[in-house]
């Protein structure tokens, strides 16, 4: 993983979706520059982390990609804990990558905070003529469900850098105006002596069913 | 050239597209009179590699001791060579070209095997949590608990990541892990166990914890599929296939091998298990058990309620399987979430499978071996499959001992009733109905009682049966194509028109069964009358209102287009057949001579023939045998 630079937040993003929607092609748009690609095993192929810049802090975006990961349940489940932003991915070419969307928000609730920022993002924007879901049907959508909304092309990299952006913000807005109560979202500031990944996955964290 | 194909022959015999490119670059070599290098390009003489795809590879069944199949006495190493065995054999069926297809495609098309094994996966993990829920008390609950970290580490030293993934993200489910009081009942060292595990596998640092494992293990082993699975997808994204146009991204290409490397080289490892396949059979058919996470998390919050202060609500059944697959009055949600994973093998699999654990549980438990089960030993067995019936359920003639007979059609029941949540194909689309004929139920041949509402009709495809029988219907639907004619027929033109919704004629051994089970249950029915024709009359009334689909095997004979559901039950018995079908302001229908297929036979496909056929007085040679067989039942 990436660099050693100062940062001041590390935020967990996860992209979920149906498979084909393109969410790999999402984030390798996004952290082109920053994957590693060492060919020892050890480290497998890993291009997740990007930081940027956000007014005067530094946030080190951690983006999970589930991709080749969406059956095996038992390890997606795990990617949600801690997460603290998420971009829902579907094809807008593909309206059942749409009609899947609402059992993957619910899948999300059900194993991430519930104070998580959600972006409904409708992916290949590129293929145009051969869109099926409506933008504003999405836009309506996400809405009435409080998600954030946008439509990108991987390919063409629209819009990809502004989605991230505005997530990444609006969780800095979330966490910096203590919206959340503490603990609910949290993230690594500077000041900590050891810098974690918010939420780590071995935190024993309550999750939005209140247990 | 010649060097690929021997090194690989598997990938020239199972990739059509390749097979065809060498094929024609043969022919190439062969126009341009180049016979060496033919020679060198021929594939037809590479081994068929197609076994690689098939299922089971047969092994010799182990000479079998009287091993126990009870999970309470399964040793963890047992269980986690078992789960090996089931692993590496699903895992080693997946080829080349199924990772290829997988990454290509960015999912699964047409990839039965990687979805098999990603079924197997799965299945291990709920199957883990309901048997950790099965228990009533956190301490059985810790022990179950403790026994899986022990086969998880049992899987560790047997290099089997793969299930241990499962194992531990079953474990780690927030189904369990949300069981505080349970959590409480864990020895330290259990823990200790635990936290290592879950470091293990975890996903920090993109698995470099399992990566490491991974590489520094040697010899037998298998990878967490879905983690290499997802570094060849994030390869293919991340490279370009070409560099400046023209050059191969060689980079790409040499992650891809190691990935590939890896994944293929599995398929020469060999297995060191000698498998009990009694055991082998009782886990295929613990982890085909298909349960959705909604499910499994409202048992586990039937367990530890959210607010353990609040009133806890008390189960109200008296067995511990509250959520039995059977038990008619627990309705369960329809699976919605994983659509496409429909990764279940076809019925007769799992018939298959059933009856070879059946054999297995007699072969093991029938200790005297009259072919009965006893209810003491049933209770043992039961502990493996936490969630079935109680002892009577499958004791249906309740003689005090189950036979092969009952336990087999108990599973056969039971797993299609699973299955039906898979597949859409299988989904009724009930509504409620008020019957104005006498109609009984297709899954417990029972009437459906009451003056209005009495039970539930399928839309798509006719099915009737009781509320509570909704679920359990093991009928397949079929939705049947139903013309609209006698609905927008005009009256002049009824008498031709076809017959959307007559009565369903059936082949004779359907009929054959359905008027025994309504002897048999309906004797109140059936009984009271002693001719054949009388008889028929119950029929008919039991099924008219199935309005399911026809099946004219009988051309050329007309009769009554029913009674228009103006007759009340009691009538009916009296009513002569003349008089009924006459019934005066109805429409006769001529059977013209549309004859549909005989292949869609399903037990849905109610029976009528015998009625409508004695109705007519036409009583063809095979009717009057069964109507004749059915006179003596009632005698």
């Amino acid at each position: 993983m990436g660099s050693d630079e100062a940062y001041n937040f590390v935020f967990k993003v996860v992209l979920i979706g149906e498979s084909g929607v393109g969410k790999s092609n999402l984030l390798s748009r996004f952290t082109k520059n920053e994957f590693n690609h060492d060919s020892r095993t050890t480290i497998g192929v890993e291009f997740s982390t990007r930081t940027i810049q956000l007014k005067s802090l530094i946030i080190k975006a951690q983006i999970w990609d589930t991709a080749g990961l969406e059956r095996y349940r038992a390890i997606t489940s795990a990617y949600y804990r801690g997460a603290v932003g998420a971009l829902l991915v579907y094809d807008i070419t593909k309206h059942l990558t749409y009609e899947s969307v609402e059992r993957w928000l619910k899948e999300l609730y059900d194993h991430a905070d519930p104070h998580i920022v959600v972006m409904l993002v409708g992916n290949k924007t590129d293929l145009g003529s051969e869109r099926s879901v409506p933008t504003e049907e999405a836009k309506d959508f996400a809405e009435k469900n409080g998600l954030l909304f946008l439509e990108t092309s991987a390919l063409e990299s629209t819009n990809v850098e502004t989605a991230f952006q505005n997530v990444l913000g609006e969780i800095h807005r979330k966490v910096s105006s203590k919206e959340v109560t503490r603990g609910s979202i949290s993230a690594v500031s500077l000041a900590s002596p050891v810098p974690r990944v918010a939420g780590d996955p071995e935190e024993k964290k309550p999750c939005c069913r209140n247990l | 050239m010649r060097y690929w194909i021997t090194v690989f022959p598997a990938e020239f015999n199972l990739d059509m597209g390749l097979i065809r490119l060498t094929e024609e670059f043969r022919d190439v070599a062969a126009q341009l009179g180049c016979e060496e290098h033919y020679k060198l390009i021929d594939i037809s003489t590479i081994p068929s590699y197609d076994w690689m795809r098939k299922l089971t590879q047969r092994k010799k069944q182990a000479k079998k001791g009287k091993a126990s199949l009870l999970f309470d006495h399964l040793e963890p190493m047992e269980l986690a060579e078992h789960l090996t065995f089931l692993e590496y054999k699903s895992i080693r069926r997946i080829s080349f070209t199924d990772y290829q297809s997988y990454v290509m495609h960015g999912c699964l098309v047409d990839n039965p095997t990687l979805e098999r094994s990603i079924a197997l996966f799965n299945g291990v993990s709920q199957w883990v949590q309901l048997m950790v829920l099965s228990k009533l008390t956190p301490q059985h609950r810790a022990e179950v608990i403790t026994k899986y970290i022990n086969v998880a580490q049992k899987l560790l030293q047997l290099q089997n990541f793969n299930t241990l993934m499962a194992m531990v993200g079953g474990l780690s489910h927030s189904s369990i892990s949300r069981l505080k009081e349970t959590h409480s009942h864990l020895a330290p060292e259990v823990n200790k166990i635990w936290n290592e595990m879950t470091e293990l596998v975890s996903s920090n640092g993109n698995y470099c914890a399992y990566r490491k494992a991974f590489t520094d293990s040697e010899g037998f082993k298998v990878p967490i599929l879905g983690v290499h699975l997802k570094d060849l997808i994030a390869v293919h994204v991340v490279f370009p296939d070409w560099v400046n146009d023209d050059k191969v991204n060689i980079i790409k290409m040499q992650q891809l091998y190691l990935t590939f490397n890896e994944l293929v080289s599995l398929q020469s490892a060999a297995a060191q298990v000698e498998p009990n396949m009694d055991l082998i059979y009782l886990l295929t058919l613990s982890l085909d058990l298909y349960y959705t996470e909604d499910e499994i998390y409202e048992l586990s919050l039937l367990r530890e309620p959210r607010n353990p202060n609040g009133p806890i609500f008390t189960p109200s059944f008296p067995t511990p399987q509250p959520t039995s697959p059977t038990t008619p009055n627990k309705p369960m949600a329809p699976l919605d979430w994983a659509s496409g994973v429909t990764a279940k093998p076809d019925p007769n699999v799992v018939n298959k499978h059933i009856r070879k654990v059946v054999d297995s549980v007699f072969r093991n438990y029938d200790h005297d071996h009259d072919g009965y089960i006893s209810q003491e030993d049933f209770e043992s067995i039961a502990a493996n499959f936490p969630f079935l019936d109680s002892f009577c359920v499958l004791d249906k003639d309740q003689d005090g001992l189950i036979s092969k007979d009952e336990m087999m059609a108990y599973f056969l029941r039971a797993n299609p009733l699973l299955q039906c949540k898979m597949g859409p194909g299988f989904i009724h689309n009930f509504t409620e109905m008020t019957y104005l004929k006498p109609t009984f139920c297709e899954h417990c041949a029972g009437f459906l009682w009451g003056i209005i509402k009495q039970g539930y009709k399928c839309k798509d495809c006719g099915v009737n049966c009781h509320k509570q029988c909704r679920e359990l219907l093991v009928l397949a639907c079929r939705k049947l194509p139903r013309s609209t004619s006698l609905q927008s027929v005009s009256p002049g033109g009824l008498t031709h028109s076809s017959l959307p919704s007559s009565p369903t004629i059936v082949s004779t051994n359907m009929v054959l069964v359905s008027v025994f089970h309504s002897c048999h249950t309906h004797k109140s029915i059936t009984l009271i009358t002693c001719s054949a024709q009388r008889i028929s009359v119950g029929l008919q009334r039991a099924t008219t209102s199935q309005a399911t689909q026809t099946e004219h095997l009988w051309s050329e004979h007309t009769w009554g287009a029913g009674d228009g559901g103006s007759h009340t039950f009691p009538k009916m018995k009296y009513r002569p057949h003349r008089q009924a079908s006459m019934s005066k302001g109805f429409a006769r229908w001529e059977n013209e001579a549309q004859k549909e297929p005989r292949g869609r036979r399903g037990s849905q496909e109610q029976t009528d023939r015998p009625a409508e056929v004695v109705q007519n007085g036409i009583i063809p040679h095979r009717e009057k045998v069964i109507a004749a067989e059915v006179c003596v039942l009632s005698v």
